[in-house]
């Protein structure tokens, strides 16, 4: 790994945040859309990215989260009204809401301790110094939520990506800087065996997603498009069995007439899956798209996708 | 729900009076099965960690494709909360070729926006210090802060039970392991790229002694059609066909045992890959095969 790579890349990515403090104006935060698909009532994916989450626009606030099987244990990093540094420490667990089963939510009391051990101290039991908050989160993608501090100002957040390239196409519209995923991947499916049946089908598949390509509109006649092919290697030949997509429609890119609408189409022969024989089109919306991970749900099939960018966390 | 939080806080104040305990002879977390020249992990788990000897002190720790992102939380000398914010690759040391390791300058950020209050940009002051955060295994490490004596650190395990399956031999706790897991193969072909293998199914713990752990990866075609090719399991000498077990008769040791397919070689040929305690995560189980340099990681499925 090339160390200045690596440190260029971030400090592009902190450079850019601060390119987006203009936005300010408008709101706190990337309102990142929700594209394609409806998803306040619909499901794609079960819980929000691990990692540090925050509003890149209001950097040195910052919100490390980390879910375990719907069991969310964070750290909110700010100040307190001296301006000294504070952390405070929440669990909560994910649920969905009836008449919204697409979002996740969580509720937490937020937790200062105080009287530990300092760098260099000997070992002291922190004590409980009170309950300075209360927050709140809502999660309409993977990788993009809301939190408020006791019902206060909605405050947008998505993960930091520290280290991944970026396509950054429709960056403007998307608010989003959308992982390249470019790179060897294990694609992971979940299946009820049909209806009734108690027998879950799972299967697997690794291969690699190619360069990205890009298509320009011309003259609003063609769609503005990025794709990645994803292909397979068997026996030392490789075959291509699908795409990764965002499309939009308009005059170049953005604005666009129709909302963007990302998906992962998938062709191959799986006994396990014989859906994938002709094809299934999985449905993306934009914050689905992770630097680790890609999940959503095929609405017609009922397949779970859930997929692992390989080596990379 | 309560009882799960509760058991969070109960973990993360525990070690205080954990300490003097394992002070006193335990077996700690040994490295067993670790070999010299090289790390037997891709990369140590993005969590939240603890430090076991100063309870109510650890690290935010967040890794993306060799590059972590650190948080150190703790406290001031008159018990304030503090954090300082560090970044860095994660390179493999020369001196410590086994091992992974971050050295970056501690980031000390004051007077930002307090709690529910409005915006202002923070100041970034002078470095606190430089931070050295060392894994031997994924989720094993210690840290130090300048010439500071090292703090052993731990990731929480939040989202299933766990156990001390080998407490003889070492204190590391074991997660439990049974749920969907999709096993990946990375396997280095003669002209430099990679080949790359999966397959999935149930993990399941088979048997649990004081000397012996074992879980089989169930994997099927239908209800009825149901094999195992994938086996994970600690336990002493056994006599592995082929397999020169580098380590102690006293110690049990840790294997995954799988089928690969490598370049030039019979089809279907299996490997025994050596597994550090601490390499068995609650999300993921890493490992390399020292001998021809596959590597070998479990991913647990809706999981994180």
């Amino acid at each position: 790994m090339n160390h200045h790579r690596f440190l260029t890349r971030f400090l592009v990515l902190m450079l850019l945040a601060l390119a987006g403090l203009p936005a300010l104006l408008f709101a706190r935060g990337p309102d990142v859309p929700c594209t394609g698909i409806d998803c306040e009532q619909v499901a794609l994916f079960d819980m929000p990215a691990s990692g540090f989450w925050g509003n890149p626009q209001e950097v040195g606030i910052g919100i490390h989260m980390y879910v375990q099987n719907e069991v969310m244990f964070g750290m909110y990093y700010g100040y307190a009204p001296t301006g000294a540094p504070v952390w405070y420490l929440f669990t909560a667990r994910l649920q969905r809401a009836d008449d919204s089963p697409g979002l996740l939510r969580a509720e937490a009391t937020l937790e200062e301790y105080r009287n530990g051990s300092c760098i260099g101290c000997a070992p002291a039991a922190p004590e409980q110094a009170g309950l300075p908050g209360h927050i709140s989160l809502v999660f309409d993608q993977r990788n993009h939520g809301i939190y408020r501090i006791d019902g206060g100002e909605a405050i947008h957040i998505v993960p930091l990506h520290a280290n991944s390239a970026v396509a950054g196409e429709f960056r403007d519209t998307m608010r989003y800087a959308l992982p390249d995923p470019e790179g060897a991947w294990v694609l992971t499916f979940k299946a009820e065996s049909g209806a009734g049946a108690w027998f879950e089908r799972v299967g697997s598949i690794s291969g690699v997603f190619g360069s990205r390509e890009v298509r320009d509109a011309q003259g609003g006649h063609e769609p503005h498009a990025i794709d990645w092919t994803f292909a397979s290697v068997s026996s030392g030949e490789v075959f291509p069995i699908g795409r990764l997509f965002c499309t939009t429609y308009g005059e170049g890119s953005p604005p666009s007439t129709i909302d963007l609408e990302c998906g992962l189409e998938l062709e191959y022969p799986s006994g396990m899956f014989p859906e994938f024989d002709g094809g299934v089109r999985f449905p993306l919306p934009y914050a689905n798209i992770g630097d680790g991970r890609i999940v959503s749900k095929d609405p017609v099939s009922g397949i779970r996708l859930e997929a692992f960018r390989i080596g990379y966390d | 729900m309560k009882w799960i939080f509760g058991l969070l806080l109960a973990l993360w104040l525990a070690p205080l009076w954990l300490t003097p305990v394992l002070a006193q002879g335990g077996p700690g977390y040994p490295c067993q099965g670790c070999v010299e020249d090289r790390p037997l992990f891709t990369m140590p788990s993005s969590a939240l960690w603890y430090a076991l000897e100063r309870p109510g002190t650890g690290l935010s720790i967040t890794v993306q494709d060799g590059f972590l992102v650190g948080m150190y939380y703790g406290f001031t000398p008159t018990g304030a909360p503090l954090w300082y914010l560090f970044t860095g690759p994660l390179e493999q040391p020369e001196d410590a070729p086994s091992k992974m390791r971050v050295r970056a300058n501690l980031q000390r950020v004051e007077n930002g926006p307090c709690l529910g209050c409005g915006y202002q940009a923070p100041d970034f002051l002078p470095s606190p210090g430089e931070a050295t955060l060392e894994f031997d295994q994924a989720n094993h490490a210690t840290f130090a802060i300048d010439d500071g004596e090292p703090l052993t650190m731990l990731p929480f395990i939040a989202g299933v039970g766990y156990a001390r399956l080998l407490p003889s031999y070492t204190d590391y706790n074991f997660p439990d392991l049974n749920g969907t897991w999709v096993a990946v193969q990375e396997v280095p072909q003669a002209d430099g790229n990679w080949r790359y293998d999966s397959h999935i199914g149930e993990l399941r713990s088979s048997s649990k002694l004081d000397r012996y752990a074992n879980w089989n990866l169930l994997e099927s075609w239908t209800p009825l059609d149901q094999y195992v090719i994938l086996g994970l399991y600690c336990a002493f000498n056994r006599g592995i066909p082929g397999v020169d077990d580098p380590h102690s008769h006293d110690v049990p040791d840790c294997w995954l045992s799988d089928i690969v397919d490598l370049p030039d070689r019979p089809l279907g040929e299996r490997l025994y890959f050596p597994v550090p305690y601490a390499n068995i995560g609650a999300s993921r189980i890493s490992a390399v095969h020292p001998q021809t340099g596959v590597r070998l990681t479990m991913y647990r499925l809706e999981y994180d």
